[in-house]
């Protein structure tokens, strides 16, 4: 009885759950009525009975804009060519490290010929330079319109590979987000500048990713060391910002997502990620890109060697950059070429989008390419400070040694900021102690010699817990 | 008494060594099964670290040992397990004591109420308590409300801390059920006769159970707080989202996604595999030696006090303070998959269904439900049919190298199942096996995985209705003639059917809950099971995170609390009892 019973309701079960079972379709929205219309009248099918051509793609982006991009990209090609597109999406949990690490072992495996995706887009630049480098990514043919808009290089930042493998489809800035209403709540000053992370009043209370997890936050602290005058100032300061953390997160979305939570009253955020969570509560958050501190850097995509789909995977990279696809990034849901569901909130790269657009983009976004609004980086900083050897430093210094950098960072603010313990604070290791240091441990970090690497991190991570310790033994 | 005794020993005799070839040959199959599943992918995930100049070498062994925050984080996870075991004791002891001793109304639902926490993975609750339980989380605002706390005079305590008490409570509310059931099984299968001959010789109702019950239990404790300790001592999940990450298994996770793994990490992994399988070693010799040569299925019904309607009210206290802890992660998942909006309030000040609508029209969401179903079904009938031979094996015949196949089954409950999933990785990256890898479809070493991740659970279950069932039941049905089979089928099987069901819903709901295997070996979004689809979402840095993996979180408590469910309806009233065999 109880066994037939149970029997029915899992037939039951499996019956709703594989009738509900569907395919990621275009929803149902003004964008595709239109296009069944144009499809109708040029091809004389409705949209679902077009053949279905696939493309694989690898990307950290979200879902979101894996839908928004997939829906346009589907319609658009239903109107231009007869044919539905679907994209396949594939995910190696985790970030654009993770990413990169995964394709690299793929391409190594299948001998150095292919790794069996055709996209990769999103991620930092410096994860498509170094796929560059290993000979994994694919030239691209780039209609001039696009290499007309797209500058060879903005606020100190490469936006497209001098050898064409890569361009970026989007800018990033960053900045900082807060929680306004509860730092009014604790009596707590909002703050202005990147200095002001370093603030005592901030001890404990900011929520910061992990450099070796996520690249953004990477370039993000990078960025933070050439807005000083120098590296030594430069990453002091970063040092200072560290040690306020109270919380180091895996990526770059959950750190900005810890205002909200009640987790930290600040986190440092990129752009697009600050914007959207004050969209949700504007009347309790703050988005902070600091004037005249800031840098952007690309969000780029490529065509990986030789890849199962070329021409798709070609037409998809020339899509993205075309004025419908970069339009996007920047426009409200619902308008014409906008997004269906969901508004992405990012700002294009093509300079002429900013343009063609004007007065119908997102409040939020600002054109990068108005003056005032990047970084002006001192050249020989801004080449000396390489990402590397910056997130190896980080990863060292502050992340494995969390906690005592923590409690280092208290003593030191405890002690009214002793100028002797400040001292002791901000050392650097001997060999990084000026630019020059800096280029030699680049090169050391990526020999292949495993065991120099594990000898130069394991010095690192001794020096600093040494001095932090140092300054917790130090008599007040 | 001494003749079916000794016509006993010949049964046992004809599955000893050259005299039993059937048992034999089972065993040696399963060993073999076992190294392929086990073995291999293991040697795969730590050869580099032995490794060293294309030479073996214990190079980077020593490094590893010799460093001191290698043994700093071995030994805050040790002090972590120890501290959710015990703590996973403390919960689960008072109501499995309660339940087992006494009679009172509402019994039957409060029993299985306390099974509910298992329905949610812990990362999704850690998601949760993070919003409660925050610096300016909904805790610290109600005290702020009530005036306890003023944020304008000093800044509220962050009750989560560097995460290690978070981990360690979240851990233990997530994992008491085990102990529950073991615990009530265990007392069910506790001979009253014995508790009684205490009182009767003047022992208090105390002493009698800390002198006599509680030693006799100590098996099937032992059992679930093994499974426990090591699950704590190698979680990757929990400490994940809480940021604790003082911990070894969290290093290996962030050094195998790092562009430049150093080979030190692969040596980690030895060194964190042998300290498992160490402290289950050690555990047993201490603990876990069996008793069952003591301990036997009880000869008479075990007494149920009946309680008075006081009483009974002091009984629902216990159980409703362990549920009000138990579910509050559930609670704050069903908070933030409802709420439109929740910044800086106790509750949110917007509610919306969205989210939970939005989840359930994705087809992704379905197939992920649809696919964990598949997995672990295929992978519970796997573990029940490898796992029961196993353990019949183990306790019924004397052949050759049975510790062997113990520590076999028992071995991957020390194994993380990120160090698993990177060796099945690399079993299928070329090959015949490719289509199988992450990049064909991955069903086969999927359940795999899942099957030798979750054999102890099954061996364990098994084992200990065996240890408790008395052989002389199976050697009166031989000496009447029945076949080893019909032996097997007619007497053995029914009397630990509820240890085979009891480990086969654990099987299944872990299985369905497998986090670390799902994140690595599904890489299409067509074959991720559910857990993988939550992690992807709760990290996807959206604005919506929180609320779209919640949302995923309340489906995947639907589909556990429907296997709960559906296990009801297959056992009709005997749900209640299945653990007290």
């Amino acid at each position: 009885m109880h066994v037939r019973r149970a029997i029915w309701l899992l037939a039951a079960a499996t019956a709703l759950l594989g009738g509900c079972a569907a395919e990621r379709q275009v929803p149902d929205s003004p964008q595709r009525r239109a296009a069944e219309e144009e499809v109708l009248r040029r091809w004389g099918k409705t949209l679902d009975e077009l053949p279905v051509d696939e493309l694989v793609a690898i990307s950290p982006n979200n879902e979101n804009i894996q839908n928004e991009f997939e829906w346009a990209f589907c319609l658009h090609r239903a109107v231009q060519c007869g044919r539905r597109v679907r994209i396949s999406w594939r995910d190696v949990g985790g970030g654009a490290s993770s990413i990169e690490k995964f394709l690299l072992n793929v391409f190594e495996q299948n001998r150095r010929r292919t790794m069996d995706i055709d996209v990769l887009w999103g991620g930092g630049e410096f994860t498509f330079m170094n796929l560059a480098k290993a000979g994994a990514l694919e030239p691209l043919d780039l209609p001039t319109d696009v290499t007309a808009n797209v500058p060879e290089q903005f606020a100190g930042a490469r936006m497209i590979d001098a050898e064409r493998r890569w361009i970026g489809s989007a800018v990033s800035g960053f900045g900082f987000l807060y929680n306004r209403a509860m730092m009014e709540r604790c009596g707590i000053a909002p703050p202005r500048q990147w200095e002001d992370l370093a603030d005592r009043r901030f001890h404990g209370l900011i929520s910061l990713a992990d450099p070796s997890a996520s690249g953004s936050a990477a370039a993000a602290y990078r960025m933070i060391v050439i807005s000083a005058p120098d590296w030594p100032t430069g990453w002091a300061r970063l040092l200072r910002i560290l040690a306020n953390a109270g919380r180091f997160t895996d990526s770059a979305g959950a750190a900005a997502n810890s205002p909200v939570l009640g987790e930290a009253l600040l986190a440092t955020s990129i752009d697009f990620y600050g914007a959207m969570r004050v969209a949700e509560a504007p009347d309790q958050l703050t988005y902070v890109s600091p004037p005249g501190q800031t840098t952007f850097s690309p969000d780029p995509i490529a065509v990986l060697r030789n890849p199962p789909h070329r021409e798709l995977a070609e037409e998809f990279v020339r899509f993205v950059m075309s004025p419908r696809g970069q339009a996007l990034w920047a426009l409200p849901p619902g308008s014409p070429d906008g997004p269906i569901r969901t508004a992405l909130g990012r700002q294009p790269i093509r300079r002429d989008v900013y343009h063609a657009l004007a007065g119908r983009m997102l409040p939020w976004l600002v054109d990068p390419y108005q003056p005032g609004q990047a970084l002006a980086l001192d050249p020989s900083l801004d080449r000396g400070v390489d990402f590397h050897v910056l997130r190896a430093l980080v990863y060292d210094a502050a992340i494995v040694h969390r906690d005592l950098l923590h409690r280092a960072g208290r003593r030191l603010i405890d002690s009214g900021n002793d100028p002797a313990l400040a001292a002791i604070f901000n050392e650097l290791p001997p060999e990084l102690s000026d630019l020059a240091g800096i280029r030699r441990a680049k090169a050391d970090l990526g020999s292949a010699d495993s065991k120099a690497v594990d000898d130069l991190h394991r010095r690192w991570q001794r020096f600093f817990a040494d001095k932090y310790r140092r300054i917790l033994e130090a008599r007040p | 008494m001494s003749e079916p005794r000794a016509k006993g020993r010949s049964f046992l005799a004809a599955t000893e060594g050259r005299a039993a070839p059937v048992p034999l040959a089972l065993e040696g199959g399963l060993l073999v099964l076992l190294a392929a599943m086990l073995l291999l992918p293991i040697a795969l995930a730590i050869g580099r670290g032995f490794v060293d100049e294309g030479r073996p070498s214990l190079y980077w062994l020593v490094r590893t040992v010799t460093d001191g925050d290698v043994l700093r984080q071995l030994g805050n996870g040790v002090l972590l397990a120890c501290c959710a075991t015990l703590l996973s004791l403390a919960i689960a002891l008072p109501p499995a004591v309660l339940r087992a001793r006494c009679r009172f109304r509402g019994q039957g639902l409060l029993g299985v109420l306390l099974l509910v926490p298992m329905i949610l993975p812990p990362f999704v609750g850690a998601l949760s308590m993070r919003h409660l339980f925050s610096r300016f989380g909904a805790v610290n605002l109600l005290l702020q409300r009530v005036g306890i706390l003023d944020f304008s005079q000093s800044l509220p305590p962050d009750w989560l801390g560097t995460g290690f008490a978070g981990v360690a409570v979240l851990q233990a509310l997530h994992l008491y059920p085990i102990l529950y059931l073991n615990a009530s099984a265990a007392l069910a299968n506790v001979d009253p006769a014995y508790a009684q001959a205490a009182r009767n010789l003047g022992a208090g109702p105390v002493r009698t159970f800390f002198r006599i019950t509680l030693p006799l239990m100590r098996p099937g404790l032992f059992a679930g707080g093994t499974i426990v300790f090591i699950w704590s001592f190698t979680d990757i999940g929990t400490p994940l989202i809480l940021g604790y990450d003082e911990l070894a298994p969290v290093t290996i996770f962030k050094q195998l996604a790092l562009a430049e793994t150093s080979p030190g990490v692969f040596s980690l992994v030895f060194v964190l595999l042998s300290g498992a399988v160490g402290l289950y070693v050690l555990g047993k010799f201490f603990f876990g030696r069996a008793a069952a040569a003591e301990s036997s299925k009880a000869s008479i019904a075990a007494e149920q006090h009946p309680l008075g309607p006081a009483a009974t009210l002091g009984a629902w206290l216990v159980f409703g303070a362990v549920l009000l802890m138990a579910l509050l992660p559930h609670a704050g998942v069903v908070l933030t998959a409802l709420s439109a909006r929740w910044v800086n309030t106790i509750l949110p000040t917007a509610w919306t269904l969205r989210h939970l609508e939005f989840v359930i029209s994705r087809g992704e969401t379905v197939s992920s439900i649809v696919n964990s179903l598949k997995y672990a079904s295929l992978s519970t009938l796997a573990d029940l049919i490898l796992g029961g031979l196993a353990a019949w094996l183990i306790v019924r015949t004397r052949v050759a190298g049975r510790t062997l196949l113990d520590g076999m089954s028992m071995l991957p409950l020390a194994v993380p199942g990120l160090i698993l999933a990177a060796g099945y990785v690399a079993l299928t990256a070329a090959g015949p096996l490719k289509p199988f890898g992450p990049f064909g479809n991955p069903l086969g070493i999927l359940v795999v995985a899942y099957t030798i991740r979750r054999i102890p659970f099954v061996v364990r279950g098994v084992s200990a209705g065996l240890e408790q069932v008395p052989e002389s039941m199976e050697e009166a049905a031989r000496n009447l003639g029945a076949s080893r089979a019909g032996t097997i089928f007619r007497i053995t099987l029914p009397l630990i059917l509820a240890n085979v069901i009891a480990a086969g819903v654990l099987t299944f709901a872990f299985a369905v809950l497998e986090v670390s295997d799902s994140l690595i070996l599904a890489q299409q979004q067509a074959h991720f099971p559910i857990t993988k689809e939550i992690y992807r979402q709760a990290t996807s840095g959206n604005v919506d995170a929180a609320n779209i993996a919640s949302a995923l979180g309340v489906y995947g408590m639907g589909l556990l609390g429907g296997t709960l469910g559906l296990a009801g309806a297959l056992l009709g009233k005997k749900l209640g009892t299945i653990f007290r065999a």
